[in-house]
């Protein structure tokens, strides 16, 4: 189902607002219809929708027909117009169709939503008849056309092997072929490889050649490329670019004027043309890639291919401990250079091998036939007679289809201890003369082949000037200052809640003391001793203290023997009516509120 | 937002330091080949080149060595110095710098407690130690302030703890003095045209800025001096009409005062 959507839709729907409301005022009448109604196969035609009264987008689906391609992008045209001084407007959908075979097409009747409310379109014929002979004309024209379209101009791969390895190079090149007539204004594009097995050089700047094929003159762009097979398996590989060519300004020109008609004007070379991008395409080709067999694999072998020999050589056989030797592995001939890993040789405790480093003589961007060098720094590290062992390498020959070990030689090196130092500074012990003959003479001045850690300054950089270190420090502050202000909160509230307790108890006494409730009195005042002498001892939880506790709290903060007894006497008495039910004490409680009051103001001056 | 700023700062400051390694890499393998094949001027052009791009120890080793061997005893002390302060617990650098040292007639240093324990890279990790101390001992006070041990060992403990943060504080001052120095320091070195094989070739210090006066006294070639400072805190240089740079310096002992071009007197952090 095509669905009829389209931004400009919106766009025109707002700018043409004022008919829409003019519409709206009218009733909705729906059209449909081909246009033409009748056509050849070859021809396309256009479904025409035309809803009358109404400017809205409207909303609905296009059925679909069998054998009828429909564009799902119609064109919308809007009209407005004034009849007999009635306004009238209309809205037209035009969906291109084009018949993919002969017979009679009817595009049922199908809903559509305009201003929200549903209409329905009208059924309506494509009679589709069998192709004219006009159009059997214009097709053998188009395949002449193309016929000589692709002598005039056409690309050629041409490789030097019918299958490959996997991992093997072979050399190859793409060529143009350009009728010496057609008017080629320029290259636009270089060739595009297709084929995704195959990987391969760059594609630098053509060499230009003149031939012939056919009786036909051409001039021939020709770009050589290594070709390297990365997958194994049945792959296909073709080459695209595009062109400009000059054409003709009116193909179908109907003037009469015979000057204009000589073939010598219509030539596009002398202007009255103008510029078209031609696409070219080669031949797809179909090659084969092989995986490398793995009977007779050699140990070295590392991924190279070709025809290859190899060669090894030292720059010196005689050198002292820690002097630096160069090893020169060179391969030559013909193979996958771009993608050739270098050979290991492995350290030991008698050598240390550098990174290799390398080089290539031969063309550089194709990188298949020439001669590469492995430099290797080996450094020995004992004196004596070392043998440098053979540069391990194998290579497949897809010739011969083998593999062949082409390790070099080894090398015999022979190492000096060098150059030796003695301390200078003077024995500090007696025995001192005898272990500077057990004691190894250490090497001087040895050169180290590998950079030691690489840094970007000398001068060392103090953390402290970084604003990286203070901000470090922001953390244990943070959580410094959160513990403390913890702690604080805490304390305080907990002295708040102490002072409040003995508030509580002194009020209490004070009522007891006033309503004469001898038992309550002694019970508040035994509670504001204890609050007191805990709130000042660091207690949490004053109210359990007894009585020797707070002696001995007392004592501990060098209370006078006097206020002690005088305590221990309050307290003895708190008890006495608590537990005895005594109510020995004669003296009235407004007294004792007075000697309590000192008491308590004694007990706070301790604190 | 800062912080975030920050790492990416540290993030990409990792990262391009490890493209100046990268790059430093290959004219320090250069460097090796080419004195391999005996071609001892190139090697030296191609470690320097690596060393305009980035420093090692082993790269500044190497460059002594090579110095030391063609006879720039100048050089190749002051590169065997950027060697050790870079790797300096290295035995063979520290060895063959004593050795050069000799050979350049120069009296052997005795090491002092400036050159271990308050080295100019000693300074982080008195740093760290510090502030580890510092922290620890706050916390260590929050915690046992509350808790029943005595108030002898609380006051021991804290006096204790000042006396570590103290001592730290006093080690970074000092280790940032030697930073001071060193910033400071610069080697006598015989310039590239004059023939610095030759035993009496020495580096004259003179009265003025200027190549005509008398000189006040001479310095060896490898002989380390300290540049003076100006009152803005800067290296006292005067620049003369034909654009030599002359600094005022003067031996470590302070015996030796006097003006050289920045060609003779080569600062080790360069």
């Amino acid at each position: 189902m095509t669905r009829i959507t389209h931004p400009l839709y919106c766009l025109l729907s707002f700018l043409l607002a004022g008919f829409s409301a003019i519409g709206q005022q009218q009733s909705i009448r729906i059209e449909a219809n081909f246009s033409p109604s009748a056509i050849t196969l070859s021809r396309q035609t256009t479904y025409k929708v035309t809803i009358h009264g109404s400017q809205q987008s409207p909303s609905g689906s296009l059925p679909a027909i069998a054998g009828l391609g429909i564009s799902g992008n119609p064109r919308v045209f809007r009209a407005a117009s004034f009849i007999n001084g009635v306004p009238s407007v209309r809205l037209e959908l035009s969906f291109a169709v084009k018949p993919e075979r002969q017979g009679n097409f009817t595009i049922p009747p199908w809903n559509l939503s305009v201003q929200g409310t549903p209409h329905q379109v009208p059924a309506t014929t494509l009679r589709v008849l069998p192709p004219n002979q006009e159009d059997v004309l214009r097709s053998q024209a188009r395949q002449k056309q193309e016929s000589d379209l692709r002598q005039a101009l056409f690309l050629e791969v041409n490789l030097s092997r019918k299958y490959l390895f996997e991992g093997e190079t072979t050399l190859g090149s793409i060529d143009l072929y350009i009728w010496e007539r057609l008017p080629i204004t320029r290259l636009v594009q270089l060739p595009q490889k297709n084929g995704d097995a195959f990987s391969q050089s760059k594609i630098n700047r053509p060499l230009e050649k003149r031939t012939s094929r056919n009786g036909k003159n051409y001039t021939v762009y020709s770009w050589p490329v290594a070709l390297t097979a990365a997958m194994e398996g049945m792959h296909e590989l073709f080459y695209k670019m595009t062109v400009r060519v000059r054409v003709q300004n009116n193909r179908n020109s109907s003037s009469g004027n015979p000057f204009l008609q000589d073939p010598f004007f219509r030539d596009p070379f002398f202007g009255f043309g103008r510029e078209e991008a031609m696409s070219v395409t080669s031949e797809k080709l179909k090659l084969e890639v092989k995986s490398l067999p793995m009977e007779g694999r050699l140990n070295s072998f590392r991924g190279a291919i070709g025809t290859i020999s190899t060669n090894s050589a030292t720059d010196s056989e005689r050198v002292t401990v820690g002097d630096p030797v160069r090893i020169t592995f060179t391969v030559t001939g013909k193979g996958n250079f771009g993608v050739m890993p270098a050979p290991e040789i492995d350290s030991s405790e008698k050598i240390k091998v550098g990174p290799p480093a390398f080089s290539f003589e031969g063309d550089e961007n194709l990188r298949y036939e020439g001669t590469q060098r492995f430099d290797y720094v080996v450094t020995p590290l004992r004196p004596g007679q070392i043998e440098i062992p053979a540069v391990p390498f194998a290579y497949f020959d897809p010739t011969l289809e083998r593999y062949v070990d082409a390790s070099g030689n080894s090398h015999i090196l022979r190492v000096d201890a060098g150059e030796t130092w003695v301390d200078p500074s003077p024995p500090k012990f007696a025995f001192s003369e005898k272990q500077e003959e057990i004691e190894p003479a250490r090497n001087l001045f040895q050169t180290e082949s590998e950079p030691s850690e690489w840094r970007k300054s000398l001068t060392p950089e103090p953390i402290f000037r970084s604003t990286a270190f203070w901000y470090a420090q922001i953390a244990p502050l943070f959580c410094f200052c959160g513990i403390l202000g913890w702690r604080i909160r805490k304390r305080s509230s907990s002295r708040d809640s102490s002072a409040k307790r003995f508030a509580k108890l002194r009020n209490e006494m004070k009522r007891a003391a006033r309503f004469n409730d001898t038992l309550g009195f002694f019970r508040a005042t035994r509670g504001a001793i204890r609050e007191k002498v805990g709130a000042m001892s660091g207690q949490e939880k004053p109210e359990t203290l007894g009585r020797d506790e707070v002696v001995a709290i007392l004592l501990q903060r060098k209370a006078s023997e006097e206020l002690i007894s005088e305590i221990n006497e309050v307290l003895e008495t708190a008890d006495a009516h608590e537990f005895a039910g005594d109510a020995s004490s004669n003296l009235p409680l407004l007294d004792w509120q007075v000697r309590i009051k000192r008491l308590l103001k004694n007990i706070r001056s301790l604190a | 937002m800062k912080l975030l700023r920050i790492v990416v700062y540290l993030v990409s400051a990792t990262f391009c330091s490890g493209v100046d390694a990268n790059e430093a890499n290959r004219p320090f393998y250069d460097g090796v080949r080419a004195e391999a094949s005996g071609d001892l001027d190139a090697a030296i052009a191609s470690y320097e080149k690596a060393a305009a791009i980035s420093h090692s120890a082993n790269l500044h080793g190497n460059l002594a060595n090579l110095h030391y061997k063609t006879g720039s005893s100048g050089k190749a002390v002051l590169h065997y110095r950027q060697a050790l302060l870079l790797d300096p617990g290295n035995p063979e650098i520290s060895s063959n710098l004593a050795f050069a040292r000799k050979a350049a007639g120069l009296p052997s240093a005795s090491p002092s407690a400036d050159d271990f324990y308050f080295a100019p890279e000693s300074i982080s990790i008195w740093v760290w130690a510090t502030t580890i101390a510092f922290w620890l001992g706050i916390y260590l006070g929050l915690i046992l302030t509350r808790s029943y041990i005595s108030g002898f060992a609380k006051i021991t403990g804290v006096i204790g703890w000042a006396g570590i943060v103290a001592f730290g504080t006093y080690a970074i001052w000092r280790a940032n003095r030697n930073i001071d120095f060193l910033e400071r320091e610069a080697v006598a070195v015989l310039p590239a045209t004059t023939n610095e094989g030759n035993e009496t070739a020495v580096i004259r210090l003179r009265r003025y800025a200027g190549g005509a006066n008398d000189a006040n006294a001479e310095l060896k070639p490898g002989e380390v001096v300290r540049i003076d400072k100006d009152d803005t805190g800067q290296l006292k240089m005067h620049v003369t009409k034909d654009q030599v740079k002359w600094y005022l310096a003067r031996s470590v002992s302070g015996g030796k005062k006097g003006w050289a071009t920045e060609k003779e007197l080569v600062r080790i952090l360069q």
